[in-house]
């Protein structure tokens, strides 16, 4: 049931960063609850994916961490049935998380430089059906596609 | 309230363990389901920022006794994140990945 080497083996591979979709710790009116868990993704189609769910409550956005800087931070284990998502989850809460990023961008700026990429990405997800399929039957990224995906989102943050 | 369900497992002591994703509100120990629903195919990815459509809707009873997220039991599931509901008190029958666990039926 529980996969306890996918996210060791995503964690030391060659990709250097970690995506995550999901409204910033801003537009939250109540005090966090959750586990004191936050699970981020080595590929930024997956978490627009979830900034494409999380649309719907909020200014969802992407938010990028250097894998690097969160070592210390590694947990799972991951579920077998959702190795697609290629998840690796992280000892710190969302606010801490949030904190340790080097970039945010917002969900439409994502989608937009993935489909410049040629990821195609439904701009939005009205409900959880919508997105559990979406996130079997959307492409994955190739290493050098993503490091170009956080250089271009560089850009678009400097206003490029 | 709702359960994506990815795939169930029964023989552990009684319970069947279901495993997927939490829909948009929290599931909690205790909660009973008494339908499983099942969406039509949308077509990626245009069609899948259009609202679902309902394909077929069965009654079913299963009962949350506990809750497993990340590989630890949990007073809760938050909505959108993957877990394990180990349930009580169903027919015996193994629930099917792809349909979704709900509290009522809802039409077609």
């Amino acid at each position: 049931m529980y996969d306890q080497y996918q996210h060791i083996q995503l964690f030391s591979n060659t990709s250097k960063y970690l995506f995550r979709g999901t409204l910033p710790t801003s537009s939250f009116h109540q005090p966090y609850r959750g586990m004191g868990i936050t699970p981020t993704t080595v590929d930024p189609v997956v978490a627009s994916l979830f900034a494409a769910r999380y649309l719907m409550d909020g200014p969802a956005v992407v938010l990028i961490a250097r894998k690097a800087e969160l070592a210390d931070s590694l947990d799972g284990p991951n579920l077998l049935s959702f190795r697609h998502e290629l998840a690796i989850n992280l000892e710190l809460v969302p606010m801490q998380f949030e904190a340790r990023c080097i970039l945010k961008v917002s969900v439409q700026d994502s989608i937009q430089l993935l489909q410049e990429l040629g990821y195609a990405v439904p701009k939005r997800l009205h409900d959880t059906g919508a997105l559990s399929q979406a996130l079997l039957e959307s492409p994955r990224m190739n290493q050098e596609d993503i490091d170009l995906y956080v250089e271009r989102c560089h850009y678009v943050i400097k206003g490029g | 309230m709702e359960f994506h369900i990815s795939g169930s497992v029964s023989g552990e002591s009684g319970f069947l363990s279901v495993i997927g994703r939490c829909g948009a509100q929290p599931i909690v120990p205790g909660l009973e389901f008494s339908a499983m629903l099942k969406e039509k195919h949308r077509e990626y990815p245009q069609g899948l920022e259009e609202a679902r459509q309902i394909e077929e809707c069965k009654n079913i009873h299963m009962k949350v006794d506990t809750i497993e997220v990340y590989g630890k039991r949990v007073d809760f599931l938050p909505p959108n994140t993957t877990g394990v509901l180990r349930c009580v008190d169903f027919d015996g029958k193994l629930v099917p990945g792809g349909w979704i666990l709900t509290d009522q039926c809802q039409s077609v």
